[in-house]
């Protein structure tokens, strides 16, 4: 039963639907008809025994007459006349004892009802009463009434035959309505599956068109029912997949074209290198046909030199997830060697890992760079070159410094002696003008001397490389002081130096700077009644500045820019001697050691010097 | 005396220079030890004997020998060099006596083995003194080997 019903659940609806119409039908008429029969037999039934117990009736009451008078041949003719209907099998009377008086078959008359039936009936009752019913017969009884004693029964046995017929016969027709209805049903059943499936029919293909990716025509509507309905929302989902197919294939389109018109390069490779995927300018790079790379792994394209980075790199892909950008080289088909640049991730695809990676082609770019490099080298032989020139310019300018220093030198100390010479031995010859002239051409001598020995140390103070230690910067000004002692003869010079930190510094260079300033500081307040000199310096965390402070003749803050000049003066030697030289020698000195020098003044107010040197 | 056998060996090219040195010697009397070549090649043949020097092969070394750098053919270095490099002669007190501050000479004289560096002042005075100074400190207050 159960199999029955699976196999019926998973049948088609066709099927389901003509076999439940044909079954519905078949036990809905089967009901009808066996009611049907069953009413009609109780009605014939009914009919039939209402019909025997009236001529039963009719037979007693028309029977009493002779049976009271014991007339049996009148009462012959009585019985003989129930004979006449041919569905009387039998028709007797007899009396209470059951003693037939009169029988249908004459043979019978005189005998006694021995059969217990009629023995029972004639024993119990006083009423008509049904002897018997049977398939074929019915059989029944009614006494005959005297002066309410029972004179005799009347009995009449029919043949029910005719109700037989007649009931097999409303069977048959039964059976038959029966199967037309199952038959109607059925065609009916079918003809409405087909209603209903056409339709789902189409709606079938179409699925299995789209299952078959075939969805460019719609499916046919041919009717407005719930699969129309469903027909016409598969229509719409079927245009709505077909306008998003159209857009995913237009984006897909689009893509590819990206992918194939991109000017980078890029493949999809295995794991172990084999090539997947990869767009023209890949396949143009390494100079072979696209379908060509296919058969083939990265390592193919990738001279052996390069095989231990590449595993290095792996190994970093590996780790990260992504690589690059990686500088290497590819074999072109035709063998020479292209110079990339690599970058890439690894991506997955349906389960499996890629590295996806984009291919420049920096030939261009190496080129460029190779033009750089040798234009760098070309610089750096110039760099060398000029360098040699510069060092060979250096050279001559020693050179011309030691011409100066020697050659200069000569000729001047013979103008010196010589002209001493003649003062001292042949002085009296000449007049006093002559002799004005000869102290003349001796001072200028003196004051040329000057001049290039101060300029071959400014010279020399450029030249020379800064030799670092600490330096006592009191101890160094206190030194200079006592140096120029003789500059304080006959003079009352009142001398401050305050603590001066140290500083880090060339020892001789810093002496020159030291010397320079306080010989300048006795030198400018030599007109002074009392020189008042104070030595300084203020500290910060990157440097120290140290000042000089006098109250000279000063100057006039208009010519400040000058005074650090060589050769610049704002005094006459008249004045005050000097070559303009000294501070030009202190500000390069300063410089030398990244420091900073400046100075203030006044005209008859004295001046500060001040110069910061870096803490090292 | 032969003038080759000269307490003071004075190599200077300039006879200006020259005059002016000789002139301080003389006024301290040390003119007649003095004997002046004025190149480089000469002082050479002159300490090694050789040239127009050869004839002085046995006479007695200089006490001294006053040195300039700047000379024609050989200069003041390479006879410094020479002197210093040969054993019968790396005695002789050689003074460098120029007109050159510049350090690199006054190193350079040192590391030969110069026994004095003297740069000759232009002030008239003070080149007297020095020049006087020098022949009283090398021929009078040194002692020299022989």
């Amino acid at each position: 039963m159960r199999k029955l019903w699976n196999w019926l659940w998973k049948t088609s609806i066709r099927r389901q639907l003509i076999l439940g119409v044909a079954f519905v039908h078949l036990v809905l008429m089967t009901i009808f008809v066996l009611d049907l029969v069953h009413r009609q037999k109780v009605f014939l039934n009914d009919r039939v025994l209402r019909e025997t117990f009236e001529w039963t009736k009719i037979l007693a009451a028309s029977a009493k007459t002779w049976v009271l008078s014991d007339d049996y041949e009148g009462l012959e003719e009585v019985v003989l006349e129930f004979s006449k209907d041919k569905r009387t099998i039998y028709a007797l009377v007899t009396d209470q004892s059951g003693h037939i008086l009169g029988h249908t078959d004459k043979n019978k008359v005189g005998l006694f009802l021995q059969d217990s039936l009629s023995v029972r009936l004639l024993s119990n009752s006083t009423a008509p009463k049904l002897v018997y019913s049977g398939d074929k017969v019915i059989d029944a009884a009614a006494p005959i009434f005297f002066n309410n004693n029972i004179v005799g029964w009347a009995r009449i046995a029919r043949s029910t035959a005719e109700e037989k017929i007649h009931l097999e016969y409303v069977t048959k027709q039964g059976i038959y309505y029966t199967l037309s209805a199952i038959l109607i049903g059925t065609l009916f059943a079918i003809f409405l599956s087909s209603l209903i499936l056409r339709q789902l029919q189409i709606l079938l293909e179409g699925t299995k068109r789209l299952a078959m990716h075939q969805t460019k025509t719609p499916i046919k509507v041919t009717t407005a029912n719930e699969v129309g309905m469903l027909s016409n929302a598969f229509n719409d989902a079927m245009e709505q997949l077909n306008e998003q197919e159209t857009l995913l294939r237009a984006s897909e389109r689009y893509n590819r074209i990206l992918f194939e018109q991109s000017p980078v390069g890029l493949a999809l490779v295995t794991m172990e290198g084999k090539i997947v995927d990869a767009n023209p300018a890949f396949a143009a790079i390494v100079g072979r046909e696209l379908s060509a790379l296919f058969n083939l792994t990265y390592w193919d394209l990738t001279p052996s030199k390069y095989y231990e980075k590449e595993k290095e790199v792996l190994a970093l892909l590996a780790k990260t997830g992504w690589y690059g950008p990686y500088e290497k080289e590819y074999i072109h088909a035709d063998g020479h060697l292209i110079p990339v640049v690599l970058k890439g991730l690894i991506i997955e695809k349906d389960g499996e890992r890629f590295i996806w990676s984009s291919i420049e082609d920096i030939t261009e770019r190496k080129k460029a760079e190779d033009e750089i490099r040798l234009l760098n080298e070309d610089l750096e032989n110039r760099v060398v070159q000029r360098t040699h020139q510069l060092k060979e310019a250096n050279q001559e300018l020693e050179a011309f410094s030691y011409s100066v220093s020697h050659d200069l030198r000569t000729p001047l100390r013979a103008i010196s002696g010589f002209s001493e010479l003649l003062s001292e031995n042949h002085g009296s010859a000449l007049n006093e003008e002559g002799q004005r002239y000869l102290a003349t051409v001796r001072r200028n001598a003196k004051q040329m001397g000057l001049l290039i020995d101060d300029l071959l140390s400014f010279s020399r103070t450029g030249r020379k490389d800064v030799a670092y230690s600490s330096i006592d910067m009191k101890r160094l000004f206190e030194q200079a002081f006592q140096e120029l002692i003789s500059e304080t003869e006959g003079r009352k010079v009142h001398l401050t130096i305050h603590p001066l930190p140290e500083v880090s510094g060339d020892i001789s260079l810093m002496k020159q700077v030291v010397v320079n300033l306080v010989s300048n500081a006795l030198k400018y307040t030599r007109r002074e009644k009392i020189a008042e000199i104070e030595v300084g310096a203020n500290e910060s965390n990157s440097e120290i500045t140290y000042f000089i402070k006098d109250n000279g003749v000063g100057f006039d803050m208009r010519f400040v820019d000058k005074i650090f000049g060589v050769f610049q003066r704002l005094h006459t030697n008249e004045e005050f001697e000097g070559t303009g030289v000294g501070l030009a020698i202190v500000q390069r000195i300063i410089h030398k050691h990244n420091g900073k020098i400046w100075c203030t003044g006044k005209v008859d107010e004295g001046a500060e010097f001040y110069f910061t040197l870096p803490k090292v | 005396m032969n003038s080759y056998d000269a307490d003071i060996l004075f190599v200077e090219d300039n006879p200006d220079d020259a005059e002016l040195t000789l002139r301080a010697l003389r006024k301290n009397q040390f003119t007649n030890s003095v004997f002046r070549v004025s190149d480089g090649e000469e002082a050479l043949d002159f300490i090694f004997a050789k040239g127009k020097f050869s004839g002085r092969a046995n006479s007695k070394k200089p006490k001294v020998i006053l040195l300039d750098l700047k000379l024609p053919k050989i200069n003041g270095i390479e006879v410094l060099r020479e002197i210093k490099n040969h054993d019968e002669t790396k005695i002789i007190p050689t003074v460098i006596l120029t007109s050159s501050k510049e350090e690199i000479d006054i190193e350079e004289c040192y590391n030969l083995g110069a026994n004095s560096y003297i740069v000759k002042p232009i002030s008239f005075d003070t080149f007297m003194k020095t020049v006087t100074d020098l022949g009283l400190y090398w021929l009078v207050l040194n002692q020299s080997f022989n």
